[in-house]
């Protein structure tokens, strides 16, 4: 018996053993988990427990532009939100709509949408400025207070606000494309912001501080402070008086041609560096996602789909946020013929001696490619050729370099490419896609390449392209960030302007300037002539491929010829009316480019022609008697006004420039009531006819644009028809040719 | 044996457990009975003679303890001025923590109300705007390209002085200087 009790005595203790044993290998494995497996995560565990880790955001950097104007730049700001879940009134309800929609400006009901929510957090506005903030804290106080005996919910636990930052644009719309926007993250979406995301970007801060076991921050001796870091600024080639000068122009191009588009580029033709670049419609880089376009908004409002308004928003948003000249491609057209001559000079196919004898016509394989102008240009030198934009000239050019040196030349002036510019999205070239590569390059694409057609390039290749015939040969990188600036404005980087190669000797290049200059003093681009300055240039027209009747009309050129500062390329896309590039692109350059090389200080140097056009400066007459101011005006027609004896002001001021024979009005009283009068209408008449009506009706007139031609007729004047202006006041009248400018 | 009842104790003489006879009588007479202790002879008790302080003597104790006293007060005085101090010390730090904290704060505010006001102020004197009032509001006209005028300066500096002056400008004697001084 005793066996027995001892046996199960054993079998207890081996059951209870092995109890233990388990239960040892159980917390064994619990602490191998919690230790080796786990132990990361529990440590974070504690860390977030016993830590409290808050981000400082790194303020993003400035953009400047090239003149340090600032473009864009940063300040802290505010985030609204509420806690829907707290509102159990209806008075709470009605005053969170109120107050967030009458201070933030947003529809009432999109807000009382939003307090409807079952939600603890829904976002009503970020980018909340601190004014606008402390008005709505303002509020809430005083509701709080009016409600303080209430059992329900504070309107301050029910509105909240977070830090936030804010991305300011001073200039709305101005290079809108080019600098791009911020989306609700702070990351670049778009232009410069995107490509330089990064740097602007900066390192965020962090503040690590102890918490105690009620969970409260101890004090700051237990706290860890890891400095934010400032995102860097950057500085633009850009030039905010070039830029406004070709946004100006382009956005009255838009208006005056009715074109879809817009866009235009001006380039240092010595650097590559971009001094201007736009792309209309653009949009308000304070409001990226309005669609600006009011035509566009409207007929988007109308749509009653809503899956289909709200694709077409999308649409017209990215429309309006897209940069043209880098993202799109168009076919150049006769803009391209600069590079066929200069590849045939360089390879000595052609010669400044060349002549051609155009019928009309010229066939190419089974297709007879006919000329623009009916009857031909007959018997022409290589510059005429160019002059007369001569399609079946260029032709027998582009068959006579082969399609070898064709593509070699087309190659080297980096249309197989992209330009590599420093911004986002740039339209990549795809050979037998955008253009023939060498392998399929048959007669007929050798011939229509030859003048511009049945291939695409961008803008900015084009721009580069000329650029390169400025720039003695050398085709340069193209960039528009000059440096990168710390946050005390110290130089980290700058941007080396970068010879890409050497595309033509400088003697071609030479060449094909002079060519060029005779193409806008004579030929097709007469109406991009600037009187004192050298302008050299091609026009271009082409039809859009898949769209019968819509063109794109061009004009790149640089100035001054003689000794090239800068390129230009302005391209009107889908104009109504005219569409030819010398009669609608043409002359914007030519306004642009006065402007611009005025701007830029380069001195103009008036020919013995252009010197007749030049009008005479007015002398000073004020403190003189009338007399003498009589005496020192025999050349002008000169209109005394009051009864005193000497001159006490006139009109138009001392130095202004008026034509001889007109009308400087004196004021001998300065009681005397300015006299005004209606301006009279001025365009489309010719110089001397648009000189009398001015002269005729108390006014002066200053010739602008064309004006080295016979032909001329005026289309645009400052101050615009049946406005009051003072008598005297000095119009200006620009005038353009519309005889021999078209090209294709 | 065949008598013997088994149960759960078995082997357990409990007989051994029960009181003996006669035991408690004996236990009770044990505790009765006393023994008679010798009693020793008790140590005879004396009063101890203090030695007779000297005035000097109790003077000096007193001073001692005086000093004693002080030193004791000095320490407390010492060590509650050391705790008010780092209680004080404590809460200053806490309050100029709270200071700095408020005066980045307003920092932070005043900066971003300051980029906010520069660039309403750029927005506002955008050369488009600027254009618009000079040519609206002012009557402005734009810098012509004519009214620029250009200077060559590609030749050498010339510089032409007017009038026959004789005098020499190296010239030190003092009549030269007060006809200079005069001529100015």
């Amino acid at each position: 018996m005793q066996a027995g009790s001892l046996k199960q005595m054993s079998y207890r203790a081996t059951i209870a053993l092995l109890i233990l044993i388990l239960s040892f290998l159980v917390c064994i494995g619990s602490l191998v988990r919690v230790a080796l497996v786990d132990g990361e995560k529990y440590k974070l565990k504690a860390e977030q427990s016993q830590l409290l880790d808050t981000k400082v955001s790194a303020q993003r950097g400035t953009i400047y532009d090239s003149n340090m104007n600032v473009l864009a730049k940063s300040a802290s700001a505010w985030l609204v939100y509420i806690v829907p879940s707290k509102i159990t009134t209806d008075a709470q309800r009605e005053a969170v709509v109120s107050v967030l929609s009458e201070k933030l400006g947003i529809d009432a009901e999109v807000i009382r949408e939003k307090t409807l929510k079952e939600s603890n957090y829904v976002k009503i506005s970020g980018e909340v400025e601190e004014n606008v903030k402390n008005d709505i804290q303002d509020y809430i106080k005083q509701y709080d207070k009016e409600n303080k005996k209430s059992k329900d919910a504070k309107l301050s636990q029910i509105i909240c606000m977070d830090p936030d930052t804010k991305r300011y644009y001073p200039y709305s719309s101005f290079a809108s494309t080019i600098i791009g926007f911020v989306n609700a993250d702070d990351n670049g979406n778009g232009g410069i912001e995107q490509s330089y995301n990064s740097e602007l970007t900066g390192v965020s801060g962090r503040i690590i501080t102890a918490m105690n076991a009620r969970q409260k921050v101890m004090s700051s001796e237990y706290e860890m402070t890891y400095e934010a870091q400032q995102g860097a600024n950057l500085v633009l080639t850009i030039d905010e008086v070039i830029q406004y000068y070709l946004e100006q122009s382009l956005d009255q191009a838009l208006v005056d041609t009715g074109a879809k588009y817009a866009y235009g580029i001006i380039m240092d033709v010595q650097t590559g560096a971009i001094l201007g670049m736009t792309s209309k419609p653009d949009f308000d880089l304070n409001k990226p996602n309005v669609i600006s376009n009011q035509l566009v908004a409207d007929k988007i409002a109308e749509i009653v789909d809503e899956a289909e308004r709200s694709k077409e928003t999308q649409n017209a948003k990215f429309s309006q946020w897209r940069n043209r000249t880098i993202s799109d491609t168009y076919e150049p057209g006769s803009v391209f013929k600069t590079v066929v001559v200069a590849a045939a000079l360089e390879e000595g196919v052609v010669d400044l001696n060349t002549t051609f004898t155009c019928t009309g016509g010229i066939q190419v394989a089974n297709h007879y490619q006919k000329c623009w102008k009916p009857g031909g240009h007959g018997t022409e030198t290589l510059t005429q050729g160019l002059m007369n934009s001569c399609n079946p000239f260029f032709i027998t050019i582009g068959q006579k370099l082969g399609k070898e040196n064709f593509f070699k030349y087309f190659e080297a002036f980096g249309f197989t490419e992209k330009s590599g510019i420093d911004l986002p999205a740039e339209a990549s070239p795809v050979a037998d896609v955008t253009y023939h590569s060498l392998e399929k390059m048959g007669i007929a694409e050798l011939s229509s390449s030859s003048f511009g057609q049945t291939f695409q390039v961008s803008p900015i290749q084009v721009v580069n392209a000329i650029s390169t015939i400025a720039n003695g040969g050398k085709l340069m990188q193209p960039y528009v960030v000059d440096s990168i600036l710390d946050s005390d404005g110290n130089v980290i980087a700058k941007t080396q302007s970068k010879v890409k190669r050497q595309v033509i000797s400088e003697k071609t290049a030479s060449t094909v300037a002079d060519m060029m200059e005779n193409v806008v003093s004579k030929g097709t681009g007469k109406n991009a002539y600037v009187a004192g300055y050298h302008v050299a240039g091609k026009t271009g027209t082409s039809e859009k491929i898949g769209k019968e009747g819509a063109y794109i009309a061009s004009f790149a050129g640089f100035a001054p010829a003689n000794n090239p500062k800068i390129a230009i390329l302005v391209a009107i896309d889908e104009p109504t009316g005219a569409h030819g590039g010398g009669v609608v692109a043409a002359p914007i350059a030519g306004e642009i480019l006065e402007k611009v090389l005025a701007y830029l200080n380069i001195e103009p140097q008036y020919e013995d022609a252009e010197m007749k056009n030049v009008s005479s400066t007015t002398p000073s007459l004020v403190g003189l008697s009338v007399a003498q101011a009589r005496s020192m005006t025999s050349g002008y027609t000169l209109k005394v006004v009051g009864s005193g004896d000497k001159v006490v002001s006139q009109t138009p001021a001392a130095d202004s420039q008026v034509r001889s024979g007109g009308v400087i009005v004196v004021y001998t009283d300065n009681q005397a009531q300015k006299q005004t009068a209606s301006v009279p209408n001025l365009t489309g008449m010719t110089m001397s006819q648009a000189n009398s009506a001015a002269v005729n009706s108390g006014f002066n007139i200053r010739f602008s644009g064309t004006t080295n031609a016979s032909e001329v007729v005026s289309y645009k004047q400052s101050i615009d028809p049946n406005t009051e202006a003072e008598l005297g006041s000095v119009i200006t009248v620009y005038f353009k040719s519309t005889v021999n400018v078209q090209d294709a | 044996m065949a008598n013997r009842n088994y149960n759960m104790y078995d082997g357990i003489d409990f007989s051994m457990f029960e009181p003996k006879q006669g035991s408690y009588e004996r236990n009770a007479a044990r505790k009765i009975e006393t023994t008679a202790v010798p009693v020793a002879d008790k140590p005879k008790m004396e009063l101890v003679k203090k030695p007779k302080k000297t005035l000097n003597q109790v003077k000096r104790e007193m001073h001692a303890s005086a000093l004693q006293s002080a030193k004791i007060i000095a320490i407390s005085v010492f060590l509650l001025s050391m705790l008010s101090a780092l209680l004080y010390g404590r809460i200053k730090v806490d309050e100029l923590d709270r200071q700095i904290s408020a005066a980045e704060t307003k920092i932070t505010t005043a900066q971003s109300e300051n980029v906010r006001l520069n660039m309403q102020l750029d927005s506002m004197i955008s050369l488009k705007n600027v254009e618009e009032y000079a040519q609206t509001n002012l009557g402005m006209v734009k810098m012509e390209s004519y009214q620029i005028e250009y200077i060559d300066l590609s030749g050498a500096d010339k510089v032409t002085v007017s009038g026959a002056r004789t005098l020499n400008a190296n010239s030190t004697s003092l009549y030269s200087k007060i006809m200079e001084y005069m001529s100015r």
